[in-house]
C-alpha cells in the first residue's frame, strides 16, 4: 500500500444533521477525507443519507454540528442545532452540482442559461462567457442546440447542458447527485459519457448513484452510506466486489440479485 | 309585444361613447391594478412578517367584500377624509384598481409560489447572488406563469366596471340604462348592452386557453 | 378633516333586516346553483353537439357579461317579455340562481373531468359497467375535488347579492345606502355593511383554505 502525503480536498468531519427538530437523524456523524483527483461513488439505500450529504457539501443545507474544509480552508461548521450554520461563499463558488432534475432555467436560452452565473457574478464579459459557452456546448456534443430551449431538448440533453453550465464556472470539485436516475435509459450513456470524459481530465468528483455498472467503471474510491453513517470506504473492488462489512454485502446482494 | 332594434339606430354614439369610457377605465386600472398587484404579491411572500400580515389583510379585505360597497366606499367616504371632491372617475379608478390589485396579488402569489425550491437550489449551486436569483431567474418565471390567470382577472375588471354606473358614471352600463329608461324599451337595449359585453369578454376568455397552449408550452413553464 | 364620528347613529336594525334578505337570497341561489348546476354541467359534457352548444352559450353568456347586467335585464325584461309580474325577490333569486349555476356547472364539468383515466381504466380492470364506474369512481372523486369551488362560488354570489340593492331590493347594501344618506354618516354604515360582509365571507373563505389544504395533504 503506498502511502499518500497529498493534503486532503475536502475533510468532513463529525457531521450532523437532523430534520425537524432532531426528530429525524439523517447524517449521524459522518467522517470522510476526498484526496486530489479522487472520484468518490456513494452508494447506499434511500433516505440513507447519500444525496443530503451532497447537499450539504454543496452548501444547500444546514448542519447540527461538524464541520468541513474545502482545500485546506475552512468552509461549513456549526456550533449547534438552532444555531446558523458557517458556509464560506467564497469556497462554495469552487465547487459545481447537477441535480437529478437538471433544473435548467427554462425561460432562458441554453446559452443563456450557461453564461448567466459566468456574467452577473464573475462579471465576465457577455463575448467571452459565450465563446467559453459555445466550446463546452461543442465538447458535450450540443453544439447545434446552442439556442434553443430547455423544453425542446430530450432528458439527456438537458442533463448535459446543466453539466455544462456547472462547469462554465471552473469549479474544483464536481457533485453528482443521481444524475441519470430521472432518464430514460437510452439516454444514460449519453450523461455517463461525459462525466467519464471530465474524470479523464482529472476532475475531482462526488457521485451518488444507483448504477452499479457505471459507478464501477468511474469510481476511484467507493463509500457506501447507510442509516447516517459510513458503512464501508475503500476501493470498487472491494466495496462492490468483496466487501468487507456484513450490510454492504447484503445491499450489493439486493442490487445485484446474486449470492456471493 | 314586439321588439324593436332600430330604436338604437339614435343611440349609436352615446353607446360608442359609453363603451370607451368603460374601455379607458378598464385599461387604466389594468395597468395600475396588476402593478399594485405584483408590488403586494411580492409582499405576500416575502420574509418581513410585518410586510405579510399588511398586505394579507389588505387582499382579503378586498377579495371578501363586495365591488360595490368598495366602490360606495371610496366614492362616498374618501372625499370626506382627505378634504377633497372626487370625480366619479377617480373615485372609480381608484376603487377598481384596488380591487384589481387585490385579485392579481393572488395570482402573482400563486406564481411566486408554484416556482419549486430546485431552481433556487440551481441558483445556490451557479453561485448566483440573491439579487440576480430573484431578477433573472424568479421574477421572470413568476410573471410568465402568471398571464393567462392575469387575462382572467381583467376579464372580471372589466365585468365589474359595470358597477361604476351605480355613482353615476357614464359608462356603457349608465348610458344603456339611460336609454331603456328614456325609450322604456329595455328588452332591445339591455340585451345590446349584454351583447357588447359579451362580445369584448368571451374572445378574452378563449384567448387565456391559447395563451397557456402557445407560450406556456414552448417554454414548459 | 371635518366630521364627527358618531357610530351611535348606526341602528344595527335594518342592517340586519337587509342581512337576512341578503342571506335568503345566497342561500336560494345556491340551492339552485347547486342541483341545476350539476344537471348543466351533465349537459356540457353530452357527446351530442347539438346538445352541447346552446347550453355551452348559456354558460358562457353569464360567465362573460357583468352580473349587474344580468340583474337589470332580468328585473326589466323578463316581466316584459313573458308578460309576468315578478316580485324583486323572485328577480333576485333568478338572477342569482342562473348565474350560480352557469359557474357551478364549469366547476362540476371541470371535476369531473379532472378523474383520472387511470382510475377509471382501474375500473374498467375491476369489471365495472358504466353506470358503476361512474357511481363509484366518478362521482365520489368529482364531487370531493368540486367541494371547495362550490364553497367559494356560494360566496362569491353572496358578495354578488349587494348588486340587487339597485334594483331597490332591500338587501344589506340597500339598506345600508339608505341608511348612510338617512343619517348623514355614510363612512361609519359603510364601513359597518363592509364588515358585516367580510364576517360572512371570511370563516367560508378559510373553511375553503383549510380544505385545499387537507386534500393536498392526503394527496400526497
Amino acid at each position: 500500500m503506498t502511502m499518500s502525503f497529498s493534503l486532503p480536498l475536502v475533510k468532513m468531519q463529525a457531521l450532523h444533521k437532523s430534520y425537524g427538530d432532531g426528530a429525524v437523524q439523517v447524517l449521524k456523524g459522518i467522517d470522510i477525507e476526498m484526496k486530489p483527483g479522487d472520484r468518490v461513488v456513494v452508494i447506499g439505500p434511500s433516505g440513507g443519507g447519500k444525496s443530503t450529504l451532497l447537499r450539504v457539501m454543496m452548501g444547500l443545507e444546514q448542519i447540527d454540528s461538524g464541520s468541513v474544509s474545502f482545500d485546506g480552508k475552512a468552509y461549513i461548521s456549526s456550533e449547534g442545532r438552532g444555531r446558523k450554520t458557517v458556509i464560506d461563499t467564497n469556497v462554495r463558488r469552487s465547487i459545481g452540482m447537477v441535480f437529478q432534475h437538471y433544473t435548467l432555467f427554462p425561460h432562458l436560452s441554453v446559452i443563456q442559461n450557461l453564461i448567466l452565473a459566468p456574467c452577473k457574478v464573475r462579471g465576465e464579459a457577455r463575448a467571452t462567457a459565450e465563446n467559453r459557452a459555445r466550446t463546452l456546448l461543442e465538447r458535450f456534443g450540443l453544439g447545434a442546440k446552442a439556442k434553443a430551449y430547455p423544453a425542446q431538448l430530450s432528458g439527456g440533453q438537458k442533463q448535459r447542458v446543466a453539466i455544462a453550465r456547472a462547469l462554465m464556472l471552473d469549479p474544483k470539485l464536481m457533485l453528482f447527485d443521481e444524475v441519470t436516475s430521472a432518464l430514460d435509459p437510452e439516454l444514460v450513456s449519453e450523461v455517463e459519457q461525459v462525466i467519464m470524459q471530465l474524470a479523464s481530465q482529472n476532475m475531482p468528483m462526488m457521485i451518488v448513484t444507483h448504477d452499479m455498472w457505471f459507478a464501477k467503471n468511474i469510481a476511484s474510491r467507493v463509500i457506501f452510506c447507510a442509516g447516517g453513517v459510513v458503512v464501508e470506504d475503500g476501493p470498487p473492488e472491494q466495496v462492490l466486489g468483496s466487501p468487507k462489512e456484513e450490510r454492504t454485502r447484503e445491499f450489493i446482494d439486493r442490487v445485484f440479485h446474486i449470492k456471493q | 309585444m314586439s321588439l324593436d332594434f332600430s330604436v338604437l339606430a339614435r343611440f349609436e354614439h352615446a353607446l360608442f361613447l359609453g363603451l370607451m369610457t368603460t374601455l379607458q377605465l378598464t385599461a387604466v386600472c389594468i395597468l395600475l391594478g396588476c402593478s399594485l398587484g405584483f408590488l403586494v404579491g411580492l409582499a405576500r411572500t416575502s420574509r418581513s412578517k410585518a410586510l405579510r400580515f399588511v398586505s394579507g389583510i389588505y387582499v382579503e379585505f378586498f377579495r371578501g367584500t363586495p365591488v360595490l360597497i368598495q366602490l360606495f366606499w371610496i366614492f362616498f367616504c374618501l372625499p370626506l377624509i382627505l378634504g377633497v371632491e372626487l370625480t366619479n372617475f377617480v373615485s372609480g379608478v381608484v376603487a377598481l384598481t384596488l380591487y384589481m390589485g387585490a385579485i392579481t396579488s393572488e395570482t402573482f402569489r400563486a406564481s411566486l409560489n408554484s416556482i419549486g425550491p430546485e431552481q433556487v437550489d440551481a441558483c445556490v449551486a451557479l453561485g448566483l447572488p440573491r439579487r440576480v436569483q430573484v431578477t433573472s431567474v424568479v421574477l421572470p418565471q413568476a410573471v410568465l406563469r402568471a398571464v393567462p390567470t392575469l387575462l382572467s382577472n381583467c376579464v372580471s375588471l372589466f365585468k365589474e366596471s359595470a358597477l361604476v354606473s351605480a355613482v353615476g358614471m357614464a359608462d356603457l352600463m349608465f348610458v344603456g340604462q339611460n336609454i331603456s329608461n328614456n325609450t322604456a324599451r329595455p328588452v332591445e337595449v339591455l340585451t345590446i348592452v349584454a351583447l357588447i359585453y359579451f362580445v369584448i369578454a368571451f374572445p378574452l376568455t378563449r384567448g387565456v386557453t391559447l395563451v397557456e397552449a402557445r407560450i406556456l408550452k414552448k417554454l414548459a413553464i | 378633516m371635518n366630521y364627527t364620528f358618531d357610530f351611535n347613529a348606526v341602528s344595527f336594525a335594518p342592517l340586519l333586516r337587509g342581512l337576512v334578505v341578503s342571506l335568503e337570497l345566497t342561500a336560494a341561489a345556491n340551492i339552485i346553483g347547486i342541483v341545476a348546476g350539476f344537471g348543466l354541467a351533465l349537459l356540457l359534457m353530452s357527446p351530442y353537439r347539438l346538445v352541447r352548444t346552446p347550453f355551452m352559450l348559456f354558460v358562457e353568456f353569464f360567465r362573460c357579461t357583468p352580473a349587474i347586467v344580468q340583474i337589470v335585464w332580468i328585473f326589466y325584461c323578463v316581466p316584459m317579455l313573458f308578460d309576468v309580474f315578478l316580485d324583486p325577490i323572485t328577480v333576485g333569486i333568478m338572477a342569482l340562481g342562473l348565474n350560480l349555476t352557469a359557474f357551478n356547472a364549469e366547476a362540476y364539468r371541470a371535476s369531473i373531468q379532472a378523474v383520472p383515466k387511470e382510475q377509471l381504466d382501474a375500473g374498467i380492470a375491476l369489471g365495472l359497467n358504466p353506470l358503476q364506474r361512474v357511481l363509484y369512481i366518478v362521482f365520489p372523486t368529482a364531487f370531493r375535488a368540486s367541494v371547495p369551488v362550490l364553497l367559494t362560488n356560494g360566496i362569491v354570489i353572496f358578495q354578488q347579492s349587494a348588486l340587487v340593492a339597485i334594483v331597490a331590493i332591500a338587501d344589506l347594501m340597500y339598506e345600508g345606502k339608505s341608511l348612510a344618506t338617512e343619517t348623514y354618516r355614510p363612512i361609519e354604515t359603510f364601513t359597518i355593511v363592509a364588515l358585516i360582509y367580510f364576517a360572512v365571507s371570511f370563516p367560508v373563505t378559510q373553511i375553503v383554505g383549510l380544505l385545499e389544504r387537507g386534500r393536498q395533504l392526503l394527496a400526497s
